[in-house]
């Protein structure tokens, strides 16, 4: 059965990287839900986690086709392991003067930030999991959402171990 | 060419005196210090603007270059020198054009493992991204179709990219591997360090030997089945094998069939060796598979002309796969034991504790087998079979160019019908004494593919069995094999169409025929003697013996011949598409 899993990649910061990421899934026709990249602690080393939707066998392929990635060190899969995991969400939402307050008392039930008050609109942002975001969004519709923005979903294991391996096997003789 | 002849006898240069001191060198000057670093003396390319200072740096170092008519000749000559010998080939190409040319040529050697490194130029770093006269993104274009690739920013990074990428192409499962360097890397000037430090590739490790409970397993499946079948693919080959595998098979009496990339794994007439299985398999090695109650994978990918339906493939059968590259365990097929392992190392293992007194009796298998082969003998088909004129038998001319070229001959084939009846009737005996675009299925690979294997094989006999639509996609190279003096015998199954897909259309289209009609082919002897080779029309099955001595005798340049074949001919047997492998049409029964 196709269901969403979540797969880390550590990868080494050089050209090309995502491109070659992104060129898998399309060539090898894998479903994905949503990518999100960015410097880990190690700035040479990034962070990319996909959201994939296959069965175990699908997901199998993805880690190993991934893992086969030569700028690729480490590929873990997330789910169904225990997991935080946050997006982030942007939302402008109409709020005119009679309507502001309301919103405002919204946004603090699910602890959302204010980024913006414009003349006729809010701007609110929240960092949560993705159940969660999908409620707030949810409760700001009869306000009148306008666009809403999310992140790809990132995430780390929900216990004392790191998600990634400390780095084994020294350094790359091609430096950048 | 005195001159440059002069230089390459004169000493080395500047460059090149001071071993592993360092100094200020171009990066033209890198790429070619680099490539003498990984004992390379020969490299196929084609220049052009972007990669004019490598070729200057050329003149002052001993690499012997050789100019192709295309690009693409240039990256199938690199794969066969490859294929043939075991080493790293080289090609070389200008940006835009040039590596675009190349692209056909790295997929696929892609697809059949081939180490590969290809070194093109790139506009300067001033242009990228402006589309630039002659720019293509040669980086971009390699992802798909090459191990890795590189984009050289900087010129000292030159070296270490060098070594890495021929580490990459040779190790583990090996591959092409693409180098782009703009132009004003190439010209400026950098400190030279020889980069002495190992290649290290974080997170990744190559395989080597199994586990023991990996082998313990692998035994105990073995110790169980009744009827056990080995599938050897290409991987066999490149791990060098083939010794371990004769005496494993000899040791356990074990059946044999490879496919068509670990043809030459072991000699065909091994009287465990069932041939070649798949859509073209002989009939007792198709049904060997779907009887067989165990299977051992090595080296082979379960390519969908290997397993026809797969949920009929070795249905009965227990599945061990050994791979060098754990993304192909699972991947069509799935397995019940996966193992990531060298295949040579894992036999090596295997005999190490193997104990042949706990193997069932495989005599009622063999007879099994035996009785379907005598039914159905491929062989059959050639006994007696010359054909009449202008329908010469393609089996015939197959097994009379294995009867006069001898063991130690290099094959190559293109891609298409004679493709099949090659695979299918030449008696290989030796690993990489058979050359195939397998996975892409390249038409137009056979002929540079056979001048790359030439040079890595002076004093090997080299035979291109080709058809008349694939010789005519790279023809051009008859003049490097001439300029070269490359002696490579051209039989050209000339039966003016395209025949493989004129044979689909003839069963599954209902003699829809559609843009198969070469009849306005050339005449080829003539094209080959206006390139300066040789040539002979062959229009008898009685020429055919004739003429393939004087071929195979020539010497100092290509020679063709060009068989006449009636394009009725069909290659059989043919399991269809979407078929199990046991649904197989024809067989000569």
């Amino acid at each position: 059965m196709k269901r969403p899993t979540t797969i880390c990649a550590l990868t080494e910061n050089r050209p090309g990287v995502l491109a070659r990421i992104a060129g898998l899934f399309s060539r090898r026709a894998y479903n994905l839900l949503s990518v999100t990249a960015e410097q880990t602690a190690t700035p040479e080393l990034y962070c990319i986690t996909l959201v994939v939707m296959e069965n175990d066998a699908g997901v199998e392929q993805v880690c190993k086709q991934l893992w086969k990635l030569i700028d690729v060190e480490q590929v873990v899969t997330l789910s169904p392991r225990p997991a935080v995991e946050r997006q982030l969400v942007l939302v402008k939402v109409k709020a005119p003067n009679g309507q502001r307050a309301r919103v405002r008392e919204e946004a603090a039930v699910f602890h959302a930030n204010t980024l913006h008050v414009g003349a006729e609109t809010m701007t609110l942002e929240l960092a949560g999991d993705p159940a969660q975001i999908n409620d707030f969004l949810k409760a700001l519709e009869p306000f009148g959402v306008l666009e809403v923005v999310r992140s790809g979903k990132i995430s780390l294991l929900r216990s004392d171990a790191t998600t990634f391996e400390p780095r084994r096997h020294g350094e790359r003789l091609v430096k950048l | 060419m005195t001159s440059a002849r002069k230089l390459k006898d004169a000493p080395p240069a500047a460059a090149e005196n001071n071993n592993g001191v360092r100094q200020m060198l171009s990066g033209a000057d890198m790429v070619i210090r680099s490539l003498a670093r990984e004992g390379v003396d020969l490299i196929f390319g084609y220049p052009g603007g972007a990669i004019m200072p490598v070729y200057d740096a050329l003149l002052n170092h001993s690499i012997t270059h050789i100019l192709t008519r295309h690009e693409q000749g240039a990256a199938h000559m690199a794969d066969g020198y490859a294929r043939a010998s075991g080493r790293v080939g080289v090609c070389m190409a200008t940006s835009g054009p040039g590596a675009t040319n190349l692209v056909t040529g790295l997929a696929t050697a892609y697809m059949d493992s081939v180490p590969i490194v290809a070194i093109t130029g790139q506009v300067s770093s001033a242009l990228i991204g402006t589309d630039g006269f002659q720019e293509a993104d040669a980086f971009g274009l390699s992802f798909p179709i090459t191990k890795h690739s590189y984009f050289v920013s900087r010129t000292e990074n030159i070296p270490a990219v060098m070594k890495e990428a021929f580490y990459i192409a040779r190790t583990g499962r090996p591959g092409p591997v693409l180098i782009d360097i703009p132009k004003d890397v190439q010209q400026r000037t950098a400190l030279y360090e020889p980069p002495e430090a190992p290649v290290v590739l974080p997170g990744h490790f190559i395989a080597g030997k199994a586990r023991d409970e990996e082998i313990e397993t692998i035994l105990g499946e073995i110790y169980r089945a009744r009827r056990p079948l080995l599938y050897v693919g290409g991987g066999a080959i490149t791990s060098g094998a083939s010794e371990v595998l004769r005496r494993f098979v000899e040791r356990t009496k074990i059946p044999v069939t490879t496919t068509l990339m670990g043809l030459g794994a072991l000699p065909r007439y091994h009287p465990q060796s069932l041939g070649m299985l798949g859509m073209h398999g002989a009939v007792h090695a198709n049904r060997a598979v779907t009887d067989a109650d165990f299977l051992l994978a090595l080296g082979a990918r379960f390519d969908d002309r290997v397993t026809g339906r797969k949920d009929r493939f070795a249905r009965n059968a227990r599945i061990v796969h050994v791979d060098i590259d754990p993304a192909e365990i699972g991947k069509n097929v799935v397995v019940h034991v996966g193992v990531q392992a060298d295949a040579r190392c894992v036999l090596e293992q295997i005999m190490e504790r193997l104990e042949t007194g706990r193997l069932r009796d495989y005599g009622p298998w063999h007879a099994r087998i035996e009785a379907w082969r005598a039914k159905q003998p491929l062989q059959a088909l050639a006994k007696g079979v010359k054909g009449s004129r202008d329908n010469i038998s393609p089996r015939y001319i197959v097994e009379e160019i294995g009867r006069l070229a001898g063991e130690e001959a290099v094959i190559v084939t293109d891609v298409g019908q004679h493709q099949m009846w090659a695979a299918q009737y030449y008696p290989v005996t030796r690993p990489r004494g058979f050359l195939t675009s397998g996975g892409l299925g390249t038409m137009g690979y056979g002929f540079p593919a056979a001048i790359g294997a030439k040079f890595a094989c002076p004093d090997r006999t080299v035979v291109l069995i080709g058809g008349d639509g694939g010789f005519q996609m790279n023809i051009q190279e008859l003049t490097t094999a001439v300029s070269n003096k490359i002696h490579v015998v051209i039989a050209l199954f000339d039966n003016q169409a395209l025949g493989m897909v004129r044979q689909w259309q003839n069963l599954f289209h209902d003699q829809r025929y559609s843009s198969v009609d070469l009849k306005d082919n050339p005449d080829f002897v003539k094209v080959a003697e206006a390139f300066g080779g040789r040539g002979r029309d062959v229009h008898d099955p009685e020429e055919v013996t004739p003429a393939l001595e004087q071929a195979l005798a020539a010497r100092g340049g290509p020679f063709l011949l060009r068989f006449r074949l009636h394009n009725d001919e069909n290659v059989f047997p043919i399991v269809p598409a979407g078929a199990g492998l046991d649904e197989a049409i024809g067989g000569g029964e």
